[in-house]
């Protein structure tokens, strides 16, 4: 991995969503935009840590958003990233100091006319708990999982990579996987409890 | 396994395979415990995507770093040492103006506007393609010379060669070089349509004319950049007073 490609903005979101492109994106999101959002985090109070762990978030967030269809090219990448990342830093502060000045300081230096990137980017708490939960299965599972779900491998790849005697093997596995996965999910309180008042 | 949690995850399969069962998916809807079923689906797949994804945009920070550290210097000395400078240089002019504080008039400068305002630029904790070519490796040495020397012997120059040599002739104090570099990169970033490095080159463009005593040249840049939220030195020049570069504006009208 070495000097990622110079993509336009078209060209960027054609490279996210082409699987074999993604890393050279991720790379170039890197490159282009990490010194830009982490200095705004720094000069918000963040560390060094805090801008490298939320601009991750921005890639991750920004990367969900043009799978998901949702970025439509109304700002530049770079003004869509910098408010997507100003998000991120707003929430984790909010739940760093959930009272005090400083806070609504914070909101106060949001500048209205930037694009409200909030519904765009979703719970991000709930994606922090799906992650602890997706944390919580076993190794085996969370590969097969991983296989299928993310890399889009078919049964009969899987069996390639993992030591399962046939696909009949691995789609039985999958099952139990998937739906142990979704009984640690159903028994997250912080994702109930949204649930319930999303049923109500 | 019950029949249905089966039926229901083939059904999210053929889904996600792109395969449509719209027949299928009104029998959930009309069935309260089917549907809450394939929302606990749903979102059981979508931790294994961001589990995934988080996976790989991890694993790009990783090599990332690694290139970056290499070259980078601590972020947070630099910080710290960069802010006891300025405060060094604030004190220095301070004495040497003689009580400056009680005629503002005549305390403030270019120079003590620079010297207030001018940070260093530094490669490893900005943006930085992968490996470092010899003029990146002598910038992060700070060795502004071969920096210099190394551009005139460059057959390939982007904007980046462009703007770090910029930045060497502004620590040389070859300020009309500076703006030269600095102006030739926001000409190119204009002709091609793209904004490589062109938030830095406005910043240090407007730092060079401040430094050349040339306010006026400076005042349109710098409001430029307070008037965009978005741009990279946007925090740094909202904090610059305004009326400290008028007061220059106006000797140097006398």
């Amino acid at each position: 991995m070495k000097v990622a490609e110079k993509y336009t903005d078209v060209e960027l979101i054609a490279a996210i969503g082409d699987k074999k492109d993604l890393n050279k994106a991720i790379l170039f999101l890197y490159q282009q935009y990490s010194g830009t959002t982490s200095s705004f985090i720094i000069g918000y109070g963040g560390s060094r840590q805090d801008a490298e762990d939320v601009f991750q978030e921005t890639v991750i967030s920004f990367i969900e958003i043009v799978k998901k269809g949702k970025f439509r090219m109304e700002a530049s990448v770079k003004t869509f990233l910098v408010s997507v990342a100003r998000n991120i830093w707003f929430n984790e502060l909010k739940k760093r100091e959930r009272s005090g000045n400083r806070e609504k300081l914070y909101e106060a230096a949001r500048d209205q006319k930037e694009p409200d990137v909030s519904q765009q980017i979703g719970d991000l708490e709930q994606k922090r708990q799906l992650r602890e939960v997706m944390n919580k299965l076993g190794e085996a599972c969370q590969k097969i999982l991983l296989l299928f779900y993310y890399e889009n491998l078919s049964m009969k790849e899987i069996v390639d990579h993992l030591p399962y005697e046939n696909e009949q093997v691995v789609r039985n596995k999958k099952y139990k996987c998937l739906q142990q996965l979704t009984g640690l999910i159903k028994s997250n309180p912080f994702i109930a409890r949204q649930i319930n008042e999303t049923a109500k | 396994m019950s029949d249905k949690q089966e039926q229901l995850i083939d059904l999210l399969d053929s889904r996600f395979r792109g395969e449509g069962t719209a027949k299928m998916e009104e029998v959930i809807h009309a069935d309260p415990e089917a549907e809450s079923e394939w929302h606990y689906l749903h979102l059981a797949v979508d931790a294994v995507q961001d589990a995934g994804l988080h996976a790989q945009v991890a694993a790009v920070r990783s090599a990332w770093v690694a290139q970056q550290s290499a070259a980078a210097r601590p972020a947070g000395g630099t910080v710290r040492s960069l802010y006891r400078n300025v405060l060094r240089v604030a004190a220095c002019i301070f004495i040497l103006s003689g009580g400056a504080a009680l005629y503002k008039y005549t305390s403030t400068t270019s120079a003590g506007v620079y010297g207030k305002y001018y940070a260093s630029y530094t490669l490893g904790t900005t943006r930085s393609a992968g490996v470092p070519d010899a003029l990146e490796q002598a910038y992060t040495n700070k060795d502004w010379t071969t920096v210099v020397s190394l551009f005139g012997t460059a057959k390939e120059k982007d904007n980046k060669t462009w703007f770090l040599t910029g930045m060497a002739d502004l620590e040389l104090k070859r300020y009309d070089d500076a703006i030269d570099k600095f102006q030739h990169v926001i000409a190119a970033d204009v002709r091609t349509g793209t904004d490589y490095f062109q938030d830095e080159a406005e910043f240090y463009l407007a730092m060079s004319w401040i430094a050349r005593n040339d306010v006026n040249e400076a005042m349109p840049l710098l409001e430029k950049i307070k008037a965009n939220k978005n741009h990279l030195y946007y925090e740094t020049v909202s904090k610059m007073s305004f009326r400290d570069l008028r007061i220059i504006q106006y000797k140097n009208l006398k």
